[in-house]
């Protein structure tokens, strides 16, 4: 079984992230491989481990993604492809799906892993896209996914509650937390994964007119979240704060008593 | 810019409260609204959203009756090039976030997830706000292409509208293709209390409880304000919550009108999944917990004395 | 001049600062309290195969350079200040002249394990009455026909308490002072081989502490580690440098957690109405931090750099230990300052830092006798 895992590199969730006074945004210097590609990078292992055949893993737009192959590399995967091109660095979701899709297509996998969503931009969008190019199924928010021959089981978490859907390869599952816990790669293949030669894939190289990649939605400015005012720290005995608790719970509550 | 398409999205007994938000917006823009809501049959649904929009537009077929991402975005892919509507709305919920994110490939169209707030510029375009980098950050986004333009609204982000005339239902029975998933199965958590994503209270607890049947005290509390539960990484992780539970960056993003957390650090990560939230209230024992930065109100305390008193100071 | 890191560097540390966030930095509270030594995270950084960093491949390691050794101790050292005692014993000094001067049978036996995290190491020079002074050494080492016979006591033994084999310093002709120096491997169970007292220390907890005595112990002829007898210090020398280095590099890192965590108090803590990270005095503590940090990283990889060309740099050495060490201990202290009065608590991670960084001072020498080193060097021109 082929399967293909796509991967992003993010700012690590503890890094500075400041708008500027001009719009742009400073985004401290500590990146991180998107939390729910691990999972996805670490459920595709477990399958290859199962099933045989090898793991693809590929990411699009060049800078640290790399990193992020590199990852995937010291955790077991096979192979490693960066879709890179400079129409690539202003495109949106949907023309990064765009990209991922071409080569996806080249490459033939039976079953496409992501994470359900990416730390930085928080669309969510490139997995189901992704899997409306290839013209696949998909199911995202998945929580435990089980594979046998052409046939899988996946259980998607939804508001109150789980669904299990089941259906045919191939297609494209987006992983959410609690689907695998991520393995911490060994120093050796660390080692071996620094020195990965990187296999490397333009526009052109996948037949993808740039234009097509060309942003629908782009962000004009960036702006401070809404500044929440010094806490107010509840005081004295603590039968005292006790009641000023529960005062500002139901009038908070919208005074349903 | 004259029409929005709104995506009604079920819940048990009822619609997702994002649907009617997104309704209520697109009112409040002065745009016509035509609500779409489908399943097996969407009758019930139907009438509780037409008292918030122009237009109800019913779509019955059993294949709808659960979410599979192809029927649904062939569905609104035909409802889209019928009504040509300029916006298109969706909650930002697990199933409406799938399906607007599919469905905006299937258009080729322009898609901006769970925004927090959308104005209309003199051009006649959409500016939307969402919150990037877990909160840290806002963003405000322009459409560049041709319309329609797609959007997922985050739940509490939107007053929830009061309900008007009731719009004209019309009952849809569409042709849809085969569908290659098949939901085999729902599995329903937590019983008779609202969902976390749905509630305007939030009552939440951590690890600092200790115990997990600390959380019969979190649940008392919950009852009595009307609110949802919610947990922390530690406690789902730990096995004493169910991860549907879980406010964070890895769970649930809620923005519930009051937040009040009981034994939660306020780590990073579970931040990210609440900083919409209006007030928010912090009770840990300890003083260096990093949630009072986050918090309007703190008490430095332990969880297991407070909840017991604030429970008979309620009279619960 | 290039001095970048390279990518394959970068990449490399960027998965070492992970594993420790992930494996180590949550125990870390913990480890201190407890003071017990984390078994299981022990077993898993064995597991992971970082033990093995520095050794030849042929007994499971991996034959890095100096560099990329000390990349990992400086993400190590941001961790757990115990653990990371424990896991630089282990790497360094503590399979050092085994992996040096052992048999091929020796390292079979003791070195293999030993990377895999199966037989616990230390290093013995510390004694009651000697510490920097090697001079100084008591326990003796006597020829007995083809044996030699140790008897001695050593103390401030990291790992002492816990494990399987020791490389101790012995002298085998007192009067010919540091030039009758020599290395004995002893391991647990040969009879006159005693584990003594534990100490309880200020800082550095977790990592077990403690005295080893050595009564008539008698040990082969191979378990000397040497090609003669009384070179010890010569030996020594090499690995002195990368101890200075490592414990460096630690320093650098105990300050930058320490500040990083008193920027994000900083940041919040109001007083006069506004964050006190927006006052002069407060920003100042932060300026000198970065620009001492800076400086000793710098001088401290460029000291590694001259250990993998086989460089001379032992004045470097000990003049990176000296300044990073100094700069941590003031970061230290200034973060316990910019917490005020909650500086003073033990809820509050500014505390760890100022204890554990006491230890820093007594890695590779005394910062007395490496001044005065150092010192001498230069005015004798």
């Amino acid at each position: 079984m082929k399967i293909a895992v796509l991967v992003k590199q993010v700012p690590d969730h503890e890094a500075l992230v400041l708008a500027r006074g001009d719009g742009t945004l400073e985004i401290e210097d500590r990146w991180a491989t998107n939390f729910f590609d691990e999972i996805a990078i670490e459920q595709a292992l477990r399958l290859e481990a199962v099933q045989g055949g090898e793991v693809i893993a590929l990411s699009a737009g060049a800078g640290r993604n790399t990193d992020a192959l590199r990852r995937a590399l010291a955790m077991g995967a096979d192979g490693a492809i960066l879709v890179s091109d400079p129409a690539l660095a202003a495109a949106d979701g949907l023309g990064t799906a765009r990209a991922l899709a071409a080569c996806l297509r080249e490459l033939g996998p039976d079953l496409v892993l992501c994470g359900r969503v990416a730390l930085d931009d928080e669309m969510g969008l490139v997995g189901p896209a992704v899997a409306e190019i290839l013209g696949w199924p998909h199911v995202a928010a998945v929580t435990a996914l089980e594979v046998d021959g052409k046939a899988f089981r996946a259980v998607r978490l939804v508001e109150g509650g789980r669904e299990s859907i089941e259906g045919q390869l191939p297609v494209l599952i987006a992983a959410a937390k609690g689907l695998a816990e991520p393995r911490v790669p060994k120093v050796m293949q660390v080692m071996k994964a620094s020195r990965a030669a990187m296999r490397t894939r333009t526009l052109a190289d996948l037949g993808v007119d740039p234009g097509s990649v060309a942003p629908l939605v782009r962000t004009r400015v960036f702006e401070r979240p809404p500044a929440r005012p010094p806490v107010r720290m509840m005081e004295g005995e603590p039968g005292d704060r006790v009641r000023e608790l529960a005062s500002i719970l139901v009038s908070a509550a919208g005074g349903r008593r | 810019m004259t029409t929005a398409l709104v995506i009604v999205e079920r819940s048990s007994g009822g619609i997702r409260r994002a649907s009617l938000e997104a309704l209520g917006k697109a009112r409040s823009l002065g745009l016509s609204t035509v609500a779409l809501v489908a399943g097996s049959d969407p009758s019930a649904a139907a009438r509780a959203a037409s008292a918030h929009a122009d237009r109800v537009l019913a779509a019955a077929h059993p294949d709808l009756e659960r979410y599979d991402a192809e029927a649904h975005v062939a569905l609104a892919e035909r409802v889209t090039r019928d009504v040509s509507p300029s916006l298109v709305l969706g909650p930002a919920t697990s199933t409406g976030r799938d399906l607007v994110a599919r469905l905006s490939a299937r258009l080729g169209a322009g898609y901006a997830a769970e925004i927090t707030d959308i104005t209309i510029d003199p051009d006649g375009r959409p500016t939307a706000r969402r919150a990037v980098h877990g909160g840290k950050a806002v963003a405000v986004v322009a459409f560049e292409g041709p319309p329609p333009w797609l959007a997922t609204v985050r739940p509490g982000a939107f007053p929830t509208p009061s309900p008007g005339a009731a719009g004209k239902i019309e009952m849809l029975h569409p042709a849809l293709p085969e569908i290659r998933t098949r939901v085999v199965s729902f599995e329903e958590a937590g019983g008779k209390r609202v969902h976390v994503t749905e509630a305007e209270i939030v009552i939440s607890g951590g690890r600092g409880l200790g115990d997990p049947a600390a959380f019969t005290l979190i649940e008392r509390l919950a009852d009595r304000l009307g609110a949802a539960v919610g947990a922390s990484r530690a406690v789902v992780d730990a096995g004493w919550r169910d991860a549907s539970e879980q406010v964070g960056k890895s769970g649930n993003t809620v923005a519930p009108r009051l937040y009040v957390a009981f034994g939660v650090s306020g780590a990073v990560h579970h931040v990210m999944g609440m900083a919409g939230a209006g007030t928010v209230v912090v009770v840990n024992r300890d003083p260096a917990a990093p949630f009072f930065k986050h918090a309007d109100h703190g008490l430095v305390g332990d969880a297991l004395v407070v909840l017991p008193a604030l429970l008979e100071e309620l009279g619960a | 001049m290039d001095f970048r890191f390279s990518d394959e560097q970068e990449f490399f540390r960027s998965q070492v600062r992970d594993t420790v966030d992930r494996l180590v930095r949550p125990k870390v509270r913990e480890i201190d309290e407890k003071d017990v030594f984390p078994r299981d995270l022990w077993d898993e950084m064995a597991r992971l195969g970082y033990f093995g960093l520095r050794h030849e491949e042929r007994w499971g390691g991996m034959g890095a350079d100096t560099v990329t050794s000390m990349i990992f101790f400086e993400e190590l050292a941001r961790g757990s200040a115990g653990f990371f005692m424990s896991v630089t014993v282990q790497m360094l000094m503590g399979t050092y002249f085994i992996g040096r001067f052992g048999s091929d049978a020796m390292k079979e036996r003791v070195l293999a394990p030993a990377i895999e995290g199966r037989k616990v190491t230390c290093i013995c020079f510390t004694e009651d009455q000697s510490g920097s002074d090697l001079a100084g050494t008591r326990t003796s080492a006597t020829r007995d026909g083809d044996s030699w016979i140790l008897n001695g006591n050593k103390q401030w033994i990291t790992n002492g308490p816990i494990c399987d084999v020791a490389t101790v310093m012995a002298t085998t002709d007192p009067k010919a002072g540091l030039k009758g120096l020599s290395f004995f491997l002893v391991e647990d169970g040969m009879e006159g081989f005693r584990k003594g007292q534990v100490f309880h220390k200020l800082g550095t907890r977790g990592a077990p502490t403690g005295e080893l005595v050595l009564d008539h112990v008698k040990v082969p002829a191979d378990h000397h580690l040497g090609e003669e007898t009384g070179k010890g210090l010569e030996y020594s020398t090499d690995i002195l440098n990368h101890v200075r280095v490592m414990t460096g590099l630690a320093a650098c890192s105990i300050a930058e957690e320490a500040m990083r965590d008193a920027a994000g108090f900083a940041r919040g803590r109001v007083a006069f109405g506004s964050p006190i990270a927006t006052y002069q005095l407060i920003r100042e503590k932060f300026g000198r931090h970065y620009a001492k940090r800076e400086a000793a990283r710098t001088l401290l990889y460029r000291v590694a750099w001259m250990i993998d060309q086989g460089l001379e740099c032992r004045r470097e050495a000990m003049a990176a230990k000296w300044f990073a060490t100094e700069a941590c201990l003031e970061s230290v202290d200034e973060a316990t300052r910019i917490y005020a009065g909650n500086g003073f608590s033990m809820e509050y991670a500014p505390q760890r830092f100022f204890r554990d960084a006491r230890f820093l001072l007594s890695g590779g020498g005394t910062h007395e006798v490496l001044l005065n080193f150092l010192g001498s060097q230069y005015l004798r021109g």
